[in-house]
């Protein structure tokens, strides 16, 4: 039988069994609806889990030392950022309060650091330039607070008498949400470099990255120095993320056996009702196998609409509740309903299949 | 040509054989039809020459191939493309039309239901229920049900066509028009084999096989 002529025959006979179909639609937009509803907010729970995973934020290490002649080498900061687990590196001075120079003393304070490191990689530029030597740039935030108009005037520092000029201001990444309220300065070969931000290329990395700078730093008495650590954090997201996979992974389970136990039930009753009709098409010359191929092709066709319908409308109202998962889930929800529901067929249509025509026909 | 050698059949091993070895050969161009008490398997020796039924002993042959023993595969194909069935009642699908009905054997047989359509149009005007090819069958008399299973099963233009009490169900009129159609497909070169306990039908056949 031409595969045309099975879809066709497939469609008039799921359209002439209203009843049947009309369940296995139900049934098919049931499994994704539920699916979605509640497999798809795991879904996006995991997402959510997966983005704070990969986001810099989980995977900066962060080292301060706080003995009153350490110093973090220049040298230590340069080898580090060339590890190949490093995204980017900066460190930077303890905070020293400045004002505007033009203000003076009693001025509003804010916190200025000198920086050795790529500044793009911290804050991004909103107006001016990079600064150079006694140069600074204002965090957008900081501006007002220290009463500069814009992108100009000079900061003066409250520890010494270096005066800053102002180039440029910026606005600080999401990973250094401390920056967003102060200045920054390129670091000069005397200032001595107390913190170290170093983001690993992933969290997986953390760990060794940690182990890599510390062994750098080699600090004479290690009990000074205080580390922040995105390790213990990343294996925590971790197992959520594992947690909520492995649950998730079993309610779909769960909800497409269901479905697809329910559907198997209805294409048996349907088939059992209809033996009749499948032993005639055995008398009149359809092969076993075109018999097998029509029962699912007939069950296929309802729950293709039917996880259509149930994933656009769980889509929809999980949108909605604003916890939608993945667009590819959606899809790979209906693809997998549609694959329960056909594979649920299989066991009644081979009872079709394989019952005796003779007997079928010659039972009243 | 319909032959069957030695021939023996039982529903379940060790029960009762039926047919006792029967050879017989069922002449083409010509209507034959079986006969016999009731429980002499005369529906039963149809579904074996419609290879529904696999032989227990012996075996069916058209045109010298053995088809009788074949797996079930090779049978459906065979029965798809060579024999046609009449059934008792018609069996017709309610839920589709006469036209639907005549084209369907050829959709097994691999044909295409656009090429089929016409000789499918062809066969119930032939019959006289060509205005019906968009009725469905509750929406046909008993007589024209019967016509249009003939039609049907000669869609595929069968060598052999096999009638299971074609005229059970109906009136002396429309059982005459029925077996005028049945005897118009032997004369075309076909191979009729009719199940019938009727002896208004015996008169009309060529050839009678008594079981």
């Amino acid at each position: 039988m031409r595969a045309r002529e099975l879809a066709r025959e497939a469609l008039a006979s799921a359209w002439a069994q209203k009843l049947p179909t009309f369940v296995v639609v139900l049934l098919s937009a049931a499994m994704c609806l539920t699916t979605l509803m509640t497999v798809g907010r795991t879904a996006a729970a995991n997402d959510a889990v997966q983005a704070a995973l990969t986001g810099a934020g989980s995977r900066t290490l962060t080292i301060v030392d706080i003995s009153p002649d350490g110093v973090i080498p220049a040298e230590v900061v340069d080898l580090t950022a060339g590890l190949s687990g490093v995204e980017h590196v900066m460190a930077r001075t303890m905070a020293a309060d400045a004002v505007n120079a033009a203000i003076g003393a009693g001025g509003t304070k804010i916190p200025t650091w000198a920086v050795h490191g790529n500044l793009d990689d911290v804050v991004i530029l909103t107006s001016g330039r990079w600064p150079g030597p006694d140069e600074a740039v204002v965090a957008d935030a900081a501006r007002e607070v220290v009463g500069l108009d814009g992108p100009v005037g000079a900061l003066d520092l409250a520890t010494s008498s270096r005066q800053l000029a102002v180039v440029g201001t910026y606005q600080a990444l999401a990973a250094y949400p401390d920056l967003a309220s102060g200045a920054l300065t390129p670091a000069g070969t005397s200032d001595q470099l107390r913190r170290l931000d170093v983001v690993a290329t992933s969290s997986a990395l953390a760990r060794g990255t940690q182990s890599a700078v510390l062994a750098m730093i080699s600090a004479p008495d290690p009990t000074k120095l205080t580390v922040t650590s995105p390790v213990t954090l990343a294996e925590l997201q971790e197992q959520i993320a594992g947690d909520l996979t492995a649950f998730g992974a079993s309610l779909l389970v769960l909800v497409l056996s269901a479905g697809a136990g329910l559907t198997a039930l209805v294409v048996l009753a349907d088939v059992l009702v209809r033996r009749k009709d499948l032993g005639r098409r055995r008398a009149l010359g359809a092969s076993r196998t075109a018999i097998i191929a029509l029962v699912t092709t007939r069950t296929a066709l309802p729950a293709a609409l039917g996880a259509l319908l149930g994933t656009g409308i769980g889509y929809v109202t999980a949108l909605r509740a604003g916890v939608a998962p993945p667009v590819t889930f959606a899809a790979g929800t209906a693809l997998l309903a549609l694959l329960a529901a056909t594979v649920a067929a299989v066991g009644p249509a081979l009872l079709a299949a394989y019952r005796d025509p003779v007997t079928v026909l010659r039972t009243p | 040509m319909l032959e069957v050698r030695e021939l023996a059949f039982s529903y379940r091993k060790g029960s009762a054989e039926l047919f006792d070895g029967l050879t017989h050969s069922f002449a083409p161009g010509a209507t034959t039809a079986v006969t016999g008490r009731s429980g002499r398997g005369k529906s039963t020796l149809l579904y074996v020459l419609g290879l529904m039924l696999r032989p227990t002993r012996g075996d069916v042959l058209i045109d010298g191939r053995g088809v009788g023993r074949r797996d079930d595969q090779s049978r459906s194909r065979v029965r798809s493309n060579d024999i046609g069935f009449v059934f008792q009642d018609a069996a017709l699908d309610p839920t589709r039309t006469i036209l639907d009905a005549v084209v369907e054997p050829a959709l097994y047989a691999g044909a295409r239901r656009r090429d089929v359509l016409p000789v499918a149009r062809e066969l119930l005007d032939r019959f006289g229920v060509g205005g019906r090819a968009g009725h469905l069958p509750g929406q046909i008399s008993g007589g024209q049900a019967q016509r249009v299973a003939i039609a049907r099963a000669l869609v595929t233009s069968p060598t052999v066509v096999l009638a299971d009490e074609p005229t059970g169900n109906l009136d002396r009129d429309n059982a005459e028009t029925v077996l005028r159609a049945l005897r118009d497909c032997a004369t075309e070169g076909r191979t009729v084999v009719i199940a019938t306990h009727d002896p208004f039908v015996l008169d009309h056949v060529d050839h009678v096989l008594a079981l």
